[in-house]
């Protein structure tokens, strides 16, 4: 699926499942998100978002946990995430990193649409990879 | 699908015994007095939480007699801060399966969950998410075994 479409997916889950607001915007939020980092702000409406928009795209749904993740002071606006097949219980985020260390997850900075779009990305890479590996 | 049932005493003996395991020389406390610690100065940003993650994988790895893959971390809930919830996801390094992921129906609707969480406050709390790690990877792992994989 091409990047504008999407980034267009992103802003309709956001506006009508995760902030169920027709005037809300995908991009506003991160814009705020990103120029105020207030504590108050539901930061995990982000990766929810991504989620959800790879369920809908992917016409599947996965297990999912996400973890927004912080400094002493406040979120850094990396997200990570854990997404399992719920047909053959594997974690499709495991992987060996670099330096030979065995890790869960899959980490993302998303300050933009554009970063919230790559990470669309990769997880569909992943979740089409695992239906391949299946057939 | 057969697994063993741990008893209670069975899991405080590999708590206690895990807690032996992670410390270190010049740290001669036990793990209740820890627990005391960690509940007076559970909000306290420089005091380590990480001894019970660390007691709990330790515990489960010893009765299980494996290692796994971890993800754990404890659980923010605003405005409350950290109020002891700890939440793990425990994969198999071999074939990358999630051992802490569940399944059910509710409304003719299906959830999943990937993780196990539990409020660790004494420890009769480790006991129980231990318990509750054991339940969701034993069976797991008996599924495995019989599947051939």
């Amino acid at each position: 699926m091409e990047r504008e479409r999407i980034a267009q997916v992103l802003d309709e889950v956001f506006r009508d499942e995760i902030a169920g607001d027709p005037e809300a915007s995908f991009e506003e939020f991160l814009t705020d998100f990103r120029e105020m980092r207030d504590p108050e702000t539901p930061v995990y409406w982000i990766p929810d978002t991504v989620a959800a928009v790879v369920d809908k795209i992917s016409g599947r749904y996965f297990g999912w946990h996400v973890e927004a993740l912080r400094d002493e002071f406040s979120y850094t606006g990396e997200f990570m995430f854990i997404m399992v097949d719920p047909k053959t219980h594997k974690c499709l985020t495991a992987h060996t990193t670099a330096g030979g260390y065995c890790t869960v997850g899959v980490i993302f900075a998303i300050l933009t649409v554009q970063d919230a779009v790559d990470a669309v990305q990769y997880l569909l890479k992943l979740a089409n990879r695992e239906v391949r590996n299946n057939a | 699908m057969e697994f063993k049932n741990f008893s209670d005493d069975e899991i405080r003996q590999a708590l206690t015994a895990a807690w032996q395991d992670i410390l270190e020389e010049e740290e001669a406390v036990s793990l209740e007095e820890y627990l005391r610690q960690y509940r007076k100065y559970l909000d306290d940003p420089d005091f380590s939480i990480d001894g019970v993650p660390q007691v709990v994988i330790r515990a489960v790895e010893r009765l299980v007699g494996r290692q796994f893959v971890w993800h754990w971390e404890p659980v923010y809930r605003q405005p409350d801060g950290f109020t002891g919830e700890f939440s793990f996801i425990a994969v198999d390094p071999e074939t990358q399966r999630c051992l802490t992921f569940k399944e059910w129906n509710y409304n003719n609707q299906v959830f999943h969950s990937i993780n196990v969480s539990v409020t660790v406050l004494y420890f009769e709390d480790l006991v129980l998410l231990v318990r509750k790690l054991l339940g969701a990877i034993l069976p797991a792992l008996a599924l495995m075994k019989s599947a051939g994989r």
